[in-house]
């Protein structure tokens, strides 16, 4: 089966910027994998519920106390750029 | 050594039942202050800032965080991860490990020891930088079934700081029990087998009549629904790892780019430098079916359900499943495309999609290369079982 897919568009979504190679391979993987999918798709699943954890779990509360939190200037070392007390990046708006 | 391995030499004088006991861990493992890079450029220079709850739990025990292992991006797969081979040096008493695929039980072949993963949620993740939160969890191998029952028993339980750990029972480590632990039968599914070659067959079939003479019935059971755990472990897990992957951005953290005039930019550019291309391709199709196939995605989530459904039925019939870890036609360690990895782990990643408890046995005298492997795989909290019934074969 071949799938028309929109290599740009979905590059896009992914945040990823391809190069020539990499879209030419990623398709073919994408088109590789679809074909997988026709597998899946013979079962019957109408009456199933997807499952995100196939064991149980339930919320894990602690007290609202206050705690000491991390120190700021540790998490402003691991930044590529900080300045006075904040990230620095690039400016958001053209 | 020094290419393979990053000596810690992180020692806390802390008396307990691990004094003594020396891990290699994997730089996705936080040590507050250290460097965790987790094996990606994104999160280059990245020093940890909380140290991971089984490193902690680790530590107060008196075990000694021996160093760290080199590993493949964000742990997904074996490419050039090194912790099989310092095992081998025998410098350490056991390792740390990622599991998502079964890596643990890969690792535990190469090296010829026990490899165990846990049951999903009863080991904290806290601290652990992965890429498919649902299915990856904390392994253990090491060279006797004691060490990794001693480590389990200091490591597991419930950690408020892990969101994702189970409502279930946790299972007491401290009830090892070699005569009562209940495990009879085990099942191999109808079809592994034929995942391998000649020589494999039989060299698995040979280990599987060890396993008969320790007194457990043996016998195929059919499991048509094998083949979809590949295809359902890859399209969840890719659009898991596509989220996980979002906060990768340059900001906070990791490798940015030098060019990039706008915020835009600057993230692009620098994802596009930091994740290598088996990760791109995961992320792309990740976003591909996250956001334009999501009916194959949730097709995916309700074929899982329906897989640990038929699972359970399965253990309705038999104790165990056994099954062999590997094939000799994909190298693990040397596998870079999405394709050969997930041919490469076709036999371990069921248990990862069902959460399921797993361990790997050595088979002694014969590590060759054409040695499959055996795994047993437990449902899910039988955890103490498995462990209980493996220390009295072999």
């Amino acid at each position: 089966m071949s799938n028309e897919i929109d290599i740009e568009y979905v590059s896009k979504l992914a945040r990823l910027k391809l190069n020539e190679e990499e879209k030419k391979l990623f398709s073919s993987q994408l088109n590789h994998i679809l074909d997988y999918i026709h597998q899946l798709n013979k079962l019957d699943t109408e009456n199933i519920e997807p499952t995100a954890h196939v064991l149980e779990f339930t919320n894990v509360f602690r007290e609202d106390q206050v705690e000491a939190s991390i120190n700021r200037d540790q998490v402003l070392n691991n930044a590529p750029k900080s300045q006075k007390g904040f990230f620095e990046v690039p400016r958001i708006i053209e | 050594m020094t290419d393979i391995y990053t000596k810690m030499e992180k020692k806390l004088d802390e008396k307990g039942s691990l004094s003594g006991k020396k891990v290699v861990i994997q730089p996705n493992m936080s040590m507050k202050n250290l460097p965790t890079e987790a094996g990606s450029k994104a999160l280059e220079g990245f020093t940890a800032l909380e140290t991971a709850t089984v490193i902690n739990r680790f530590q107060k025990a008196g075990g000694t965080i021996a160093g760290s292992s080199r590993i493949a991006e964000f742990a997904f797969g074996l490419n050039e991860d090194t912790t099989a081979s310092i095992l081998t040096e025998k410098t350490v008493d056991c390792a740390f490990m990622t599991d998502t695929l079964g890596e643990a039980s890969h690792t535990a072949q190469t090296a010829a020891m026990y490899g165990f993963k846990p049951t999903y949620g009863i080991v904290s993740r806290f601290g652990l930088i992965g890429l498919i939160p649902s299915m990856e969890t904390f392994g253990i191998i090491a060279e006797s079934t004691e060490i990794i029952v001693a480590i389990m028993k200091e490591i597991c339980g419930l950690d408020n700081k892990d969101v994702s750990m189970s409502d279930n029972q946790i299972p007491d480590f401290s009830k090892i029990d070699l005569v009562n632990h209940g495990i009879s039968t085990a099942g191999i599914p109808a079809g592994y087998s034929e995942m391998l070659d000649e020589k494999e067959r039989k060299i698995f079939l040979e280990s599987v009549e060890n396993i008969k003479s320790a007194g457990i019935a043996v016998k195929e059971i059919p499991f048509p629904a094998y083949r979809m755990f590949q295809t359902v472990h890859f399209i969840i897990g890719c659009v898991e790892a596509s989220s996980a992957c979002g906060k990768y951005d340059s900001v906070r953290y990791g490798h940015r780019a030098k060019n990039g005039d706008n915020w835009n930019e600057m993230y692009i550019n620098s994802r596009k430098e930091s994740f290598r291309t088996l990760l791109k391709t995961y992320l792309f199709q990740g976003a591909y079916f996250q956001f334009e196939n999501y009916e194959s995605f949730e097709k995916a989530a309700k074929v899982r359900t329906y897989l640990a459904k038929e699972t359970a039925q399965l253990f309705e019939k038999v104790d165990v499943i056994i099954s062999p870890v590997k094939r000799a036609k994909y190298n693990t360690g040397t596998t870079k495309t999405i394709d050969a990895i997930y041919n490469a782990f076709a036999l371990t990643l069921p248990a990862n999609v069902l959460g399921c408890p797993t361990l790997s046995l050595p088979i002694t005298g014969k590590s060759s290369e054409q040695n499959p492997g055996l795994q047993i795989m437990g449902k899910p909290y039988s955890d103490v079982a498995l462990l209980s019934w493996a220390a009295t074969i072999l």
